[in-house]
C-alpha cells in the first residue's frame, strides 16, 4: 500500500543542517498497524508528516497505491488525502469554530466532488466514539479525551483505506487512552491501514508492526503480516 | 461547508477578534465619507452659488489692491470701500453683450461709534435693476420694502433678525428680510437701497461721530448680467477697453477663489484622514495576522484533511473580506448618518447653503468608499497572511498549540 524509498529530510538553520531523516525506506501492506516508536527527535513524526503528504522531503520518494505522492502537484495531492488518508494530531485534533457534528463532516467538503453532507454517517461516527449527546458542542466545551474522540471521527469520516495518527494519545489520562486504543484495535480488525507514531511502548504492543528509530533512521522492523495478528 | 461558511464561523466564534479588526476600519470609514461629504456638499454649493450670484461680470476701479479688497469682500464679507464716476455705468451698459447691469455702493461702518451698531460691510443697491440680492431673499420672509423706511436686508451669519433695528451713522435701519446662506461673503454683508444709504450720508454730517463721505452717483462696482451665448472673455475684455480706470472680475474666478479656500482645509482634512486609514489598516492586518498565526496548527488540520492552499487563501480571503466589507459599509452608513443628522449646524458651522451633496453624488461617494475600503482592507489583512501559507502543512501543525 505504501512504499517509501530513501526519503531523506534536512532542515538547514543557524546551527547548521539538521537531519532529521537520514535515508528511510520501508513498505506498509494494507491492513498493518504499524507503531512507530522512539526518543523525542528521532524522526518519527517527519517520518509520518512525508507519509501524509504534508512534509516536503529533501529526496525519495513516497508511493501510495502506486501512485509518487510527491511529484504530483498541491491540488492532487490534497486530494489523495480528501480521498484516502486521515490523520489525527496531539497538537490539532478538531476545527475549534466548529461543533463536533461539523468537525466530522468537514473532510467530505474536500473531495474531488463534494456532495451533500452524509448526516447518517456522521451521527454514527460520533455514536462510535461515544460522543452520541455532544453533537452541537463546540470543542472548547469537550475534554482533552473526547476533542481526540471526535478528531478520530473526522479522520474516517471519508472511509480512507490510511489513518496516520500522531501521539494520539499523548496528553490523556491512562483510562482515556485506553478507549482511544480500543478504537485504533477495531479501526484496524476493519481493515483499515495504521500507522501510529508514539513513545509509549506499551501502546506499540497494539500493533502488528513495530518500526523502531533512532537518528533518522529505522533501526529495527519487527512484526507479522496482518493476516497472521493476534487482535484479528 | 465552504469557505464562506468556515469563515463566517471563525467570525461568530471570536467576536473580540472581530470587533477589534473591524472598530478601526468603522471609525475610519465613517469619518472618510463624513469629511468627503462635507467636501462635496460644500464644492457643490459653490457651484450652486456662482451659479445664482446672477452677475457673469463685475466691475470695479482697476488696481490690485482693490482687486484683492474686492475678492475679500465677496468670499468672506471684509468691508472694501472704492468708488469710481458715475459715467462708468453708462458706458458698460452700451458695451455689445451687456443685457443690463446693477450698481453697488460699498460702505464701511465704524468700530466703537456711539453712532453705529459695529463694523460692518453695507452693500448700498437699487432694487429695481438688481439681479443679486433679491434671489438669494428666503422664501419663507416676504419682502415689504417697499413700505418700509430705511429697510436694510441682511446676510445669514449677520446675528439680527426681520423687524429687529439697527443704527449707522446714527441713522436706524429695520431688518425687511434675510438671505439664504451663501457660502460667500454676502452671508455677512448689510444691503441697503440706495435712496437709503443718501440719507445715511446726508444724516452723517450731524448724527454721525464721523460723517460718509460719498459723492452723488459714485459707485463700487458694476453688476453685469451678459446676453444669453455672449463669450465672457470677450465682453469682459470689451468693457475692459471702454474705460482704461475699469477692470472686470469674472464670477468664475469667485468660485476658484472659493474653492481655494475650500481646498486648504479639504488638504488638512484629507491628510488626517488618510492618517487615521493607514492606522485603521495597519490595526485591522495586525490583528487578522495575529489570528492566522494563532490558527496555523487549525491551518495545518485542514490541509491535512484535504485542503488545498487555494481553498485556505480563499477561505482566509472571505473571513477578511466579510469583516472588511462590513466595517466599511457599516462606517460609510454611519458617517452619511452623521452628516444627514447634523446637516444645518455643520451648514450653519461652514457657511455654506447645504453640506449634503446631490443624492447621486452622495450615492457614488458611499459605494466608492465602500468598495475601496473594503478592497484596501482585505488586501492590507491578507498580505501578512501569505509567509503563513508557505509554512509546511505539518510545520504549522507541530508549532501550533493544542486544540
Amino acid at each position: 500500500m505504501i512504499s517509501a524509498i530513501d526519503i531523506t529530510k534536512t532542515y538547514t538553520g543557524q546551527d547548521g543542517t539538521i537531519t532529521a531523516l537520514g535515508g528511510v525506506s520501508f513498505k506498509v501492506r494494507k491492513g498493518d498497524f504499524i507503531a512507530v516508536i522512539g526518543r523525542s527527535g528521532t524522526g518519527k513524526s517527519t517520518l509520518l508528516g512525508v507519509t501524509g503528504g504534508l512534509l516536503k522531503p529533501s529526496s525519495g520518494e513516497v508511493f501510495l497505491d502506486g501512485q509518487s505522492i510527491w511529484n504530483l502537484d498541491e491540488r492532487l495531492r490534497a486530494q489523495i488525502r480528501a480521498q484516502k488518508i486521515g490523520f489525527v494530531f496531539q497538537n490539532a485534533s478538531v476545527i475549534s469554530s466548529l461543533t463536533v457534528l461539523e468537525n466530522v463532516v468537514l473532510p467530505q467538503s474536500f473531495l474531488p466532488k463534494p456532495t451533500t453532507a452524509d448526516m447518517p454517517q456522521a451521527m454514527n461516527l460520533i455514536e462510535s466514539v461515544g460522543l452520541g449527546n455532544r453533537t452541537n458542542a463546540y470543542p472548547d466545551q469537550l475534554s482533552g479525551g473526547e476533542k481526540r474522540r471526535v478528531a478520530i471521527a473526522s479522520a474516517l469520516m471519508n472511509n480512507p483505506a490510511l489513518l496516520l495518527a500522531d501521539e494520539p494519545t499523548g496528553d490523556l489520562d491512562s483510562e482515556t487512552e485506553s478507549e482511544i486504543m480500543s478504537l485504533f484495535s477495531n479501526l484496524w480488525q476493519s481493515g483499515t491501514t495504521i500507522i501510529m507514531v508514539t513513545h509509549n511502548q506499551q501502546l506499540a504492543n497494539y500493533a502488528n508492526r513495530i518500526f523502531k528509530m533512532d537518528d533518522g533512521l529505522i533501526i529495527e522492523s519487527s512484526g507479522q503480516n496482518p493476516a497472521e495478528n493476534s487482535h484479528s | 461547508m465552504n469557505g464562506w461558511y468556515l469563515a463566517l464561523s471563525q467570525i461568530k466564534r471570536n467576536p473580540l477578534r472581530s470587533w477589534l479588526m473591524a472598530i478601526g476600519i468603522v471609525i475610519a470609514a465613517a469619518v472618510m465619507t463624513a469629511v468627503a461629504l462635507l467636501m462635496a456638499g460644500v464644492n457643490e454649493g459653490i457651484t450652486n452659488t456662482v451659479k445664482r450670484l446672477g452677475a457673469d461680470i463685475m466691475v470695479v476701479p482697476r488696481g490690485e489692491k482693490i482687486a484683492r479688497q474686492f475678492n475679500e469682500a465677496l468670499i468672506t464679507g471684509e468691508p472694501a470701500t472704492f468708488y469710481f464716476e458715475p459715467s462708468t455705468t453708462e458706458k458698460i451698459s452700451k458695451v455689445p453683450g451687456v443685457d443690463h447691469t446693477s450698481n453697488q455702493i460699498f460702505v464701511e461702518t465704524l468700530t466703537n461709534a456711539r453712532c453705529c451698531a459695529g463694523k460692518f460691510f453695507i452693500v448700498a443697491f437699487n432694487p429695481d435693476t438688481d439681479f443679486t440680492v433679491k434671489p438669494w431673499l428666503k422664501t419663507d420672509v416676504p419682502l415689504s420694502i417697499s413700505e418700509m423706511e430705511n429697510w436694510m436686508i441682511v446676510g445669514d451669519r449677520i446675528l439680527l433678525r426681520k423687524g429687529t433695528a439697527a443704527q449707522f451713522y446714527g441713522t436706524s435701519f429695520t431688518v425687511a428680510g434675510v438671505l439664504e446662506p451663501t457660502g460667500t461673503g454676502m452671508d455677512w454683508t448689510i444691503y441697503i437701497s440706495e435712496k437709503s444709504l443718501r440719507k445715511m450720508v446726508t444724516g452723517s454730517e450731524t448724527k454721525a461721530e464721523m460723517p460718509l463721505r460719498i459723492q452723488e452717483g459714485d459707485v463700487s462696482s458694476i453688476l453685469v448680467k451678459a446676453e444669453s451665448g455672449v463669450d465672457l472673455i470677450d465682453l469682459a475684455e470689451r468693457i475692459e477697453q471702454t474705460a482704461p480706470e475699469i477692470q472686470v472680475v469674472l464670477s468664475s474666478t469667485v468660485a476658484k477663489l472659493a474653492r481655494q479656500q475650500l481646498f486648504a482645509i479639504a488638504w488638512v482634512l484629507g491628510c488626517v484622514v488618510a492618517g487615521l486609514w493607514v492606522m485603521a489598516l495597519i490595526l485591522s492586518g495586525v490583528v487578522f495576522s495575529m489570528a492566522v498565526r494563532e490558527r496555523r496548527s487549525q491551518i495545518g488540520l485542514l490541509v491535512a484533511k484535504g485542503a488545498n492552499k487555494c481553498f485556505i487563501f480563499g477561505m482566509l480571503t472571505k473571513e477578511s473580506i466579510m469583516i472588511a466589507s462590513t466595517s466599511c459599509l457599516s462606517g460609510c452608513f454611519i458617517g452619511l448618518l452623521i452628516v444627514i443628522s447634523f446637516r444645518e449646524l455643520l451648514s450653519n458651522a461652514l457657511g455654506t447653503s447645504d453640506v449634503l451633496p446631490a443624492t447621486a453624488t452622495t450615492g457614488l461617494l458611499v459605494a466608492a468608499f465602500s468598495v475601496l475600503g473594503t478592497a484596501t482592507a482585505v488586501i492590507t489583512s491578507i498580505m501578512p497572511v501569505i509567509p503563513v501559507l508557505r509554512t509546511e502543512p505539518y510545520e504549522a501543525i507541530k508549532q501550533g498549540r493544542t486544540t
